[in-house]
């Protein structure tokens, strides 16, 4: 057994237009142990979405190989990433995306329903990360009904209720006011924590990436040492 | 499979009419298609309906008669026949006489055929004229009557301006042995005025009782021109008609299709020739259906990421598609069908009126819709299967969305 969550070995990824090459990503390596949480800083452009949907496996790399547990995640086929994504992967954007024709509860499920798991046992799950996050009463409640700030919490939710290994989160508060930035951050660090996951975070808040314990930053594409 | 379901629902209808518009439009469109086919259909088999009942009413499903001999005797005919047909599948066989004469009005002339039966026996295809008189009555078997009833079609009542009660002559040519050609008179008086459903029968054909007629017409009460049969299935006309003609002796026997043969030919081609164009027509509704459902699938781009984020296989991304899909036929096509039994039923009610198309240029008084159920079904099955058809590049398409395209940017 690996004694790492995740490790990414030089990866490299370029995207081609008009026949010229724009690499983004180049040689990047990096290891997530098993509990620990990461933030990823950079510029705008700097390569951070990108290196966080191949850690996520939404994306490919042109170069370079992901490992999670020891698994290589190159040679899954489409079904088998889609389980791996569903049972250890949970994912929280900038833009929310809940689906607006389903209410907070059923959002929530949306990644429980795909796995088949018993129902019950999801509700009960669900309702306990709401009433965690403070939206117990919410649950009815469909997206155009909330908050962003509100949204985002269920979008939180909604990453853990698989009780994923890897929270992968990208901008997550990107949207939101000061206030509601450092509440939305801290829930969910705590939350992760209480869940034994690990996290990745990317921002380009210097002051939230202050109160992570690792802090990587990216500049063209690459790890960079942090010039403030 | 409840959560694609549901996912297929909520992706394809939205709670305002204008986000529909294109799912809603394309299910018009469908449904048109439909119903163009099924109307069409409908109609044809109507007049073929129509044409062959008007058809069997007068001529009986199967005519025998001697060729070159007009006259022979019923019970000999009786007796030589027993063996050919079998009682059960007939329903009445009537022996009848045809006289060509004229009708004459006030210096005008018609020729017409005299068709006569025993009134014995007349009982049948009389009464099957019941329901085609449109003036007057039916012949009775009234001795008291000191004139001899005649039932005319509507056409040349129309054309001598024939009244009921009226009496007019009717000129019969005679050759006598010796070849000499002379007349004879016999005064009829109007009983009742026919609509055949024919224009040329309408037009040509006259009926009379043969008891007060022996003298006048030259024929005893058991001789006859021919036989008419009307069997329980009108198909059974051709059996017993191939079976007559392999017979020796001088019989022919003619059905109902050899009266119009080309005519049933005609329709039979007409209806498959608007079966093709109009799926043709079901073929253009159903790129309207793909357009839509392409439509809806960009509409759901970032939908379809954000669930195989959360690990929706491909796979999975396909059947909400064919669900939205088989949705889309399965409303369409039973909307057209519905909307087409409407549309019959009403377009029914004006046609009985003689709207739209007048009568006479398809030969018909009468135009009616016959639904045929095998061909609804058919037009269903097609209609479904050509949206499914067409839902098959949609379907390509989900599957290759990939999560990150729809979550990039906003
Ligand atoms: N599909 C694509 N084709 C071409 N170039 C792309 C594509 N997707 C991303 N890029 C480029 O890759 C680079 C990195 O993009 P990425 O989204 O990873 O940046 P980022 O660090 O997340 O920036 P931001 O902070 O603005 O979100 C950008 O210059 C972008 O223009
Ligand atoms: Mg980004």
């Amino acid at each position: 057994m690996s004694d790492y969550l995740l490790k990414a070995e030089s990866i490299s990824k370029s995207y081609f237009s008009d026949h010229r090459r724009l690499p983004v990503l180049n040689s990047v390596d990096l290891t997530i142990q098993k509990g620990e949480s990461v933030v990823i800083t950079g510029e705008s452009g700097a390569g951070k979405s990108t290196l966080l949907q191949i850690l996520g496996t939404l994306d490919t790399p042109t170069e370079g190989k992901i490992y999670f547990e020891d698994q290589n995640l190159a040679t899954m086929d489409d079904y088998h990433l889609s389980q791996f994504r569903n049972l250890n992967l949970g994912f929280v954007f900038q833009f929310h995306y809940l689906l607006e024709e389903f209410t907070a509860l059923e959002n929530i499920l949306l990644a429980w329903k795909i796995s088949g798991q018993n129902l019950d046992l999801g509700r009960q799950k669900a309702l306990g990360l709401l009433s965690e996050v403070g939206l117990l009463d919410r649950a009815e409640h469909y997206p155009s009904q909330m908050s962003g700030g509100e949204q985002q919490r269920i979008a939180i939710c909604r990453a853990l209720v698989m009780s994923p290994k890897l929270v992968l989160a990208d901008e997550p508060t990107g949207n939101l006011d000061h206030n509601n930035t450092h509440q939305v951050a801290d829930l969910m660090k705590s939350l992760v924590q209480n869940h034994n996951a690990s996290l990745i975070v990317v921002t380009h808040d210097l002051q939230l990436a202050q109160t992570f314990p690792k802090h990587l930053h990216l500049r063209d594409g690459r790890w960079a040492p942090l010039i403030s | 499979m409840k959560l694609l379901i549901s996912l297929s629902f909520k992706f394809l209808w939205k709670k305002s009419f204008w986000g529909n518009i294109s799912t809603i439009l394309s299910l018009v469109g469908l449904c048109l298609g439909s119903v163009c086919l099924i109307v069409t259909l409908s109609l044809i088999n109507g007049y073929e309906y129509s044409l062959k009942k008007s058809v069997y009413d007068v001529s009986g499903h199967l005519i025998v008669d001697k060729l070159g001999r007009p006259i022979f005797d019923n019970q000999k005919f009786k007796n030589e026949f027993s063996e050919v047909f079998d009682p059960k599948d007939i329903v009445e066989e009537v022996p009848f006489v045809l006289r060509e004469g004229l009708v004459a009005k006030e210096g005008q002339v018609r020729g017409v055929v005299l068709q006569l039966q025993a009134a014995s026996k007349s009982g049948a295809l009389f009464s099957r004229l019941n329901k085609k008189i449109i003036k007057g009555k039916n012949l009775s078997t009234d001795p008291e009557s000191e004139n001899v009833g005649i039932l005319v079609g509507a056409g040349l009542a129309k054309s001598l301006k024939l009244e009921i009660g009226e009496v007019f002559p009717f000129i019969l040519p005679y050759v006598s042995e010796s070849g000499d050609i002379s007349r004879k008179l016999q005064k009829f008086e109007l009983v009742g005025i026919l609509d055949l459903g024919q224009h040329d029968l309408n037009h040509r054909f006259v009926f009379s009782d043969l008891n007060p007629l022996v003298e006048f017409s030259g024929f005893s009460l058991n001789q006859s021109t021919g036989v008419r049969y009307f069997f329980k299935d009108p198909n059974k006309a051709l059996i017993y008609q191939s079976k007559i003609q392999k017979l020796k002796g001088f019989f022919s026997a003619r059905t109902w299709k050899d009266a119009h043969r080309t005519l049933f030919h005609a329709i039979e081609y007409e209806k498959q020739i608007l079966f093709i164009v109009l799926s043709l027509m079901l073929l253009i509704a159903s790129f309207n259906a793909a357009s839509s459902m392409f439509l809806n699938l960009m509409n759901h781009t970032k939908q379809f990421s954000l669930l195989k984020s959360i690990g929706l296989s491909s796979f999975k991304v396909n059947i909400i598609c064919l669900i939205q899909a088989v949705i889309l036929a399965a409303v369409g096509s039973l909307l057209g069908v519905v909307i087409s039994l409407a549309i019959i039923s009403g377009l029914g009610a004006l046609l009985k009126g003689g709207y739209i198309i007048p009568p006479v240029v398809y030969k018909l008084s009468q135009i009616n819709l016959v639904v045929e159920f095998g061909d609804v079904f058919l037009v269903f099955l097609m209609s479904v299967f050509v949206a499914l058809l067409a839902s098959i590049g949609p379907i390509r398409m989900a599957s290759k969305i990939k999560p990150v395209e729809g979550l990039k940017y906003e």
